[in-house]
C-alpha cells in the first residue's frame, strides 16, 4: 500500500500499564485483555490520513520489565514518536515515568542534529515525538495518578499528554494520530530531516524523489528498481 | 489414478492432517497427525485412518477447520466433513500448514470446543454456504480411487513417505514402545535410545505426562517405577512445603499491611519483615500480572481470570523466584512453565519439571546476560558458517544483531510455534540433549525462602531488578555487526569470512565503488577491548610486505614467511594456517591471537557485500576488492593477487602447526558460493566465487536469488562439502562450535534458529526487507511457523552437524561458556 510518509513508533512504560492493548486497539480496533506478554519487541502497524495524504505508522511495541529494558532500547534508534504509557491506577508506573524519558531522550536519534533548522526541545536535541499516555482511564474507581498530574508532568517536560482507555478505545485514535500530527508538522517546518531514516520517518516509495538513493534507505527502494542504497 | 486438478494447490505435496479427538470432560483433547497424500486419501480412507488412529469403536463424525479468505477479521469454522467432495475442499482451502479435523464420537457434546485455541489459528471464517463450485472434477477423481491406492496410503508408516520431505523420521512413540524400554522394575534401561525415539519422532501426547519427566532430567539415574512414584511423591511434599512458607507470609503480611503506613518506622523487626514483604508484593505483583496472559488462548488458561489453573501457574512461579534469589522472576517463565503444567496437569509435577527446566535454562535469566549473550554469538557464528549471504544482507541492514531473535532463544522458540506444536517442537528438543540425571535428587529451590530471616539469604534481586539483558544489548547495539564480549572467534570467523579488501593492492573496483559501510568496527573495538584486557584478541594479522612480519612469532613457521602472494583459493587455503603458536601476547583461553603487527591494530571490518552509500553505480561488485579501508584481513583479490592473512583462530592450536588447517571445498555447492567467502580459508568457498550478486542492487537480484533457494540445499550441499573436507582429520576453525558448547550446550537450538532464518531468508531478501520490516515479519510469525518442516530440516542440519570433526576443528581453547567473561 502506497504511503506518502511512514513513521516509526515506539511504546515505552512500565510492564502492565497496557501498551500491547493500546496498540491492538489502534490496528485492530479491539481489546483483548488476554493478549500475550510482550516478549522483547512485538509490531505494529495502520494506515492514517493527516492531511490528505496516507501515512504508515510503524509501531514498535516494547516489554516493560527492567529485565528488557536494555533491549527496548536499541529500539528507540530511529523513532520519530513514542508513547510514553503509565497506568492511572499504578502510581509506581507515573513515579517511573522520568527514568523512561531520561531513556528516550537519551537513545533517541539525539546524533540528527546536523541537518536540523530548529530544535524546539529544550532538554534534549532529540526531536522525537513523545506522547504521555495516562492509560486505563475506564477505571476512574481505582485511580491513584490525578490528572492533572500527568498533565503537570507533560507540561514540565515538553510533552503532549493525553489519558486514554485501551479498552473503551477513548482517546486512543487520538493519541496515535496527534503524535502523528505533530511529526507531520515538524516534517513541514523542516525540523525533521525526512531523508535521514535514523529520524524514524521514510518517505513513501511513490514519493520519493527521484534521487531515492539519497535516503540511504534500501527498504523503502522497494517499489524501485535499482534504487538501491 | 487420480490427476493433479487445476485448482489443487499446486505441487499437490503431502497434506499434514492434524486430527483431534474432542473429549467434553478432558482438557487435553487427543491428538493425532499424519501426512497424506491428497491424491490418493479419499473421505473414507481418511476416516479408516482416524479410527485405527484414535482406535475409535463406533461411529464418529469428522468436521474439519477452515476459513474463508475474502474475510478480513480472522474467525475460523468447523465445516462437517462428510464427503470425497468435502475432503477435497478441505485440502484445497484449508490443508495450509495443516488440515485440522475435529473427531467428535457420535453422541459426544459439542458444546466447548470452540474453545480450543481458534483464536491462535487464525484462520477466518468460511461460511458453510460458500463451497466453491470448482470442484466437482476432483470428486469425481476421488470416487475413482482403487483399492491399492486406499492400501498404500494406509501403510504410510511402513513405506516412509520420501516425497514429503518434513515427515519426522519415525512416528511419535507410543506407550506400548516405552513401556518396551522398561525392564520388570520399571527402570528405564536406555535413556538414550528414548531420546533417539522422542528426538525422531516426538510423543503420542498422551505420554507426555511420563516421559517428560525423563527428558527433562527430573529422575536421578536408575530408579525404578515404584522409587519414581515414591520420589514424586517426596517432591510434592517438598513443594507444598516452600510453597506454604511464602504463602503464609504473604497472608500475614497482607494483614499486617493494613498497619504499614502507621507504624512503619516502628521495630527494627517489624522492618526486616517489611523488606522481605517487599520482595514477595515484587514478585508476586510481577506473576500476577503475567499468569493472566499466558497462553490464555489455551482451553487449560482459558476463561475467566479466577481459572485455578492460573493460580497454579502464579504459585509454581512465585515459588521458584521466591527460593531461587539468584534467578528470582523474569518475564518469560511464565512461557517455560505453562506447558509444563498443561502437561502435568498437577502443580507440583510441573514445578519439579520446571526447576529440572530451569537448571538449564535460569542463566537465560541472569542478570549478566552472559548465556544469552553466548547464544547470540553461536547464532550469529551458524549463521555466518551456513549462509553467509544472508548473514551480510543482515549485516547492511543492520539486523546482524540478531535481536529479533531474542525471544526464540530466551523461549527455546516456544512461542514461535502453535501450543500444540511447540509441545511437540520441545520434546523433540529436550530429546536432542544428552541425559543429565541429577546425582541424588533434584534440588527444588536454590535457598529457602525465609520471610524472617533475610540476612542468611543472599541478597534477593534488585528492585526493580537489574537489566540483566544489558550486556547482551548494549553490545549487540553497538556492535552492529557482531557483538559479543567474547567476539575474538566471532571476529576471526568474520575475518575469515568476510574479510576482504586489500586496500594496498590497489585493486580498485572501477567506477570509485567504495564499500564505505565499515561493518566490523565494532568488532575492531572489540577486540582492542579485548587485546586490552588480556583477553587474547582475534588477530587477524595482516601480512604485508612492506611492514614486515612483526606478528609472526611461530618457532617454527613464521617469521620468514612474511606475505605471499596466490592466485588460487586453493593455494590459499593451504597457505592460510597457523603460524603463530606463541603463547606470550594471548591468554590460553583466546581463540586468537593478537596479532604484533601494528597493522592489527588498524584492523577494520570485512568489507561488506554491501555498499550502502555509493552502490549504486554497479551491479556486480567484489566486496573484497574495495578498499578504502586499512584492513587487516586476509585480502583476496579476484584473478589477482591475495595477501595471505594469518588464521587468527588456527593459531592457536599448536598441534595444528603442523598441519594445514583447510578445507577443500571443490564439491562445494553454488548454493554457498558467496563472494566474501572466498576469503576465508575454512569456509566452503570456491575460488570461482566472486561477488556477483549484490542484493540491494535491482540488476543483480536474480543472482542473488539463485543462489540459495532452498534452506534444504543448502543444508544437504553443506554436508556435502564438509564430509569432504572433514575427511582429512583437518578441520576449520570455522566450524561452529561443538556440541557442548554451541548454544550455551543447547546445539539443536542452534539449528531451530537457523532454520527459522533459513526459511524465510529468500522472502526477506526478495522483498528487500529492512530491519524493522524484518524484525515484523519474523514477530508476525509467532505461533505460525510449520512446526515438521522446521523440524525436519534442522534435523538434517544438526545430523550433518554431528558429523562434523570438531577436535580440531576449534582452538581447544576455543570460547566456551566459562570463557566468556570480558
Amino acid at each position: 500500500m502506497s504511503y506518502a510518509y511512514l513513521f516509526k513508533y515506539i511504546i515505552i512504560g512500565d510492564t502492565g500499564v497496557g501498551k500491547s492493548c493500546l496498540l491492538l486497539q489502534f490496528t485492530d480496533k479491539r481489546f483483548q485483555p488476554v493478549h500475550d506478554l510482550t516478549i522483547g519487541v512485538e509490531f505494529g502497524a495502520r494506515m492514517i490520513t493527516i492531511d490528505n495524504k496516507q501515512i504508515k505508522l510503524q509501531i514498535w511495541d516494547t516489554a516493560g520489565q527492567e529485565a528488557f529494558r536494555s533491549i527496548t532500547r536499541s529500539y528507540y534508534r530511529g523513532a520519530a514518536g513514542a508513547l510514553l504509557v503509565y497506568d492511572i491506577t499504578r502510581r509506581e508506573t507515573f513515579n517511573h515515568l522520568t527514568q523512561w524519558l531520561e531513556d528516550a531522550r537519551q537513545h533517541s536519534n539525539s546524533n540528527m542534529v546536523i541537518m536540523l533548522i530548529g530544535n524546539k526541545r529544550q532538554h534534549s536535541n532529540s526531536n522525537m515525538v513523545i506522547m504521555l499516555i495516562g492509560n486505563k482511564s475506564d477505571l476512574d474507581s481505582r485511580r491513584e495518578v490525578k490528572r492533572e498530574e500527568g498533565e503537570a508532568f507533560a507540561r514540565e517536560h515538553g510533552l503532549v499528554f493525553m489519558e486514554t482507555s485501551a479498552k473503551t478505545a477513548a482517546n486512543v485514535e487520538e493519541a496515535f494520530i496527534n503524535t502523528a500530527r505533530e511529526i507531520y508538522e515538524k516534517i513541514q517546518e523542516g525540523v525533521f530531516d525526512v531523508h535521514n531514516e535514523a529520524n524514524g520517518i521514510k518517505i513513501g516509495p511513490q514519493h520519493s524523489p527521484s534521487g531515492a538513493g539519497l535516503t540511504g534507505n534500501p527498504g523503502a527502494a522497494g517499489g524501485q528498481g535499482g534504487g538501491c542504497c | 489414478m487420480a490427476t493433479v486438478p487445476a485448482a489443487a494447490p499446486s505441487s499437490r505435496d503431502a497434506v499434514r492432517i492434524k486430527v483431534i479427538q474432542h473429549c467434553p470432560y478432558e482438557v487435553d483433547s487427543q491428538l493425532c497427525k499424519f501426512c497424506v497424500d491428497p491424491d490418493l486419501t479419499g473421505y473414507h480412507v481418511l476416516r479408516n485412518l482416524i479410527t485405527r488412529a484414535f482406535d475409535l469403536k463406533g461411529d464418529f463424525h469428522t468436521c474439519y477447520l477452515t476459513r474463508d479468505e475474502k474475510a478480513p477479521e480472522s474467525q475460523a469454522i468447523w465445516v462437517p466433513l462428510l464427503s470425497d467432495f468435502d475432503l477435497e475442499v478441505a485440502f484445497v482451502k484449508a490443508s495450509d500448514p495443516y488440515l485440522l479435523v475435529k473427531v467428535e464420537v457420535s453422541g459426544a457434546n459439542n458444546g466447548s470446543w470452540d474453545a480450543m485455541d481458534l483464536t491462535r489459528l487464525s484462520l477466518p471464517d468460511l461460511p458453510r454456504h460458500t463451497y466453491p463450485a470448482k470442484l466437482p472434477g476432483l470428486f469425481k477423481e476421488k470416487m475413482e480411487k482403487t483399492l491399492s491406492l486406499v492400501q498404500k496410503a494406509l501403510s504410510w508408516t511402513e513405506d516412509g513417505n520420501d516425497e514429503d520431505s518434513s515427515q519426522p523420521p519415525r512416528p511419535p512413540l507410543t506407550d506400548a514402545e516405552f513401556q518396551q524400554m522398561l525392564n520388570r522394575v520399571g527402570q528405564l534401561s536406555q535413556p538414550d535410545h528414548l531420546r533417539q525415539c522422542v528426538y525422531q519422532g516426538g510423543l503420542e501426547p498422551a505420554l507426555r505426562k511420563v516421559v517428560w519427566k525423563h527428558l527433562l532430567n527430573v529422575y536421578p539415574e536408575g530408579l525404578t517405577g515404584r522409587e519414581r512414584l515414591d520420589y514424586m511423591k517426596q517432591k510434592t511434599n517438598d513443594y507444598l512445603g516452600l510453597r506454604t512458607v511464602w504463602q503464609q507470609h504473604l497472608t500475614k503480611d497482607e494483614v499486617s499491611s493494613s498497619f504499614q503506613e502507621i507504624n512503619r518506622r516502628n521495630a527494627t523487626e517489624r522492618m526486616c519483615t517489611q523488606e522481605v514483604s517487599e520482595e514477595v508484593r515484587y514478585v508476586t505483583n510481577m506473576v500476577r500480572k503475567d499468569v493472566l496472559r499466558t497462553d490464555r488462548h489455551h482451553p487449560y488458561f482459558s476463561g475467566s481470570d479466577d481459572n485455578s489453573n492460573i493460580q497454579s501457574l502464579y504459585n509454581i512461579l512465585t515459588t521458584y523466584a521466591l527460593n531461587h534469589p539468584s534467578v528470582g522472576y523474569c518475564q518469560g517463565m511464565s512461557d517455560l512453565a505453562s506447558p509444563l503444567l498443561v502437561t502435568m496437569r498437577e502443580e507440583a509435577q510441573a514445578y519439579v519439571c520446571f526447576c529440572a527446566l530451569m537448571a538449564r535454562l535460569s542463566s537465560n535469566f541472569h542478570i549478566d546476560g552472559e548465556a544469552m549473550t553466548l547464544k547470540f554469538q553461536h547464532l550469529t557464528e551458524a549463521l555466518i558458517f551456513y549462509d553467509w549471504d544472508f548473514f551480510s544482507y543482515l549485516q547492511y541492514h543492520q539486523a546482524d544483531d540478531l535481536l529479533f531473535c531474542y525471544r526464540w532463544l530466551l523461549l527455546e522458540l516456544k512461542r514461535e510455534f502453535a501450543f500444540e506444536d511447540a509441545l511437540h517442537m520441545l520434546e523433540v528438543l529436550w530429546s536432542s540433549l544428552d541425559p543429565q540425571p541429577p546425582a541424588e535428587t533434584l534440588p527444588l529451590c536454590e535457598v529457602a525462602f525465609n520471610p524472617v530471616k533475610k540476612e542468611q539469604q543472599p541478597p534477593p534481586p534488585a528492585t526493580p531488578r537489574q537489566s540483566h539483558y544489558a550486556n547482551v544489548c548494549a553490545l549487540r547495539r553497538q556492535l552492529s555487526s557482531v557483538s559479543n564480549r567474547s567476539s575474538e572467534s566471532l571476529a576471526a570467523i568474520l575475518c575469515r569470512r568476510a574479510a576482504s579488501v586489500d586496500c594496498d593492492s590497489g585493486d580498485r573496483v572501477p567506477g570509485g565503488k567504495r564499500l564505505s559501510r565499515t561493518m566490523s568496527q565494532p568488532t575492531s573495538a572489540c577486540l582492542n577491548k579485548a587485546r586490552s584486557s588480556g583477553e587474547g584478541v582475534a588477530g587477524v594479522a595482516r601480512i604485508r610486505e612492506e611492514e614486515g612480519i612483526g606478528g609472526w612469532s611461530s618457532p617454527e613457521d613464521s617469521p620468514t614467511r612474511t606475505t605471499r602472494r596466490i592466485r588460487n583459493l586453493r593455494e590459499f587455503q593451504l597457505l592460510t594456517r597457523n603460524k603463530d603458536s606463541d603463547s606470550d601476547t594471548s591468554t590460553p583461553n583466546s581463540p586468537c591471537r593478537a596479532s604484533k603487527d601494528k597493522k592489527g591494530e588498524d584492523w577494520k571490518p570485512p568489507p561488506l557485500t554491501s555498499n550502502k552509500l555509493n552502490c549504486g553505480t554497479t551491479t556486480s561488485r567484489r566486496c573484497f576488492s574495495d578498499s578504502d579501508a586499512d584492513v587487516g584481513v586476509p585480502v583476496y583479490c579476484d584473478g589477482g593477487e591475495v595477501d595471505v592473512w594469518q588464521n587468527p583462530v588456527a593459531a592457536l592450536s599448536p598441534e595444528a602447526d603442523a598441519q594445514l588447517q583447510i578445507i577443500c571445498q571443490e564439491e562445494r555447492p553454488a548454493t554457498f558460493t558467496c563472494h566474501h567467502a572466498s576469503v576465508t580459508s575454512p569456509s566452503p568457498v570456491t575460488n570461482n566465487s566472486h561477488p556477483e550478486n549484490n542484493k540491494e542492487e535491482g540488476g543483480t537480484t536474480a543472482a542473488m536469488t539463485g543462489s540459495v533457494n532452498s534452506c534444504e540445499e543448502v543444508t544437504e550441499s553443506c554436508v556435502t562439502g564438509w564430509q569432504v573436507t572433514v575427511s582429512a582429520a583437518q578441520s576449520t576453525p570455522t566450524i561452529p562450535p561443538p556440541p557442548e558448547e554451541f548454544g550455551g550446550g543447547n546445539p539443536f537450538l542452534m539449528f531451530l534458529c537457523l532454520t527459522l532464518l533459513l526459511q524465510h531468508r529468500n522472502h526477506i531478501m526478495q522483498n528487500k526487507m529492512d530491519h524493522n520490516e524484518l524484525a515484523m515479519h519474523f514477530d508476525k510469525m509467532v505461533r505460525q511457523h510449520n512446526v515438521a518442516k522446521v523440524l525436519a530440516q534442522a534435523r538434517r542440519m544438526f545430523d550433518a552437524y554431528k558429523k562434523l570433526d570438531f577436535s580440531k576443528g576449534r582452538p581447544k581453547n576455543s570460547p566456551s561458556p566459562a570463557d566468556q567473561s570480558c
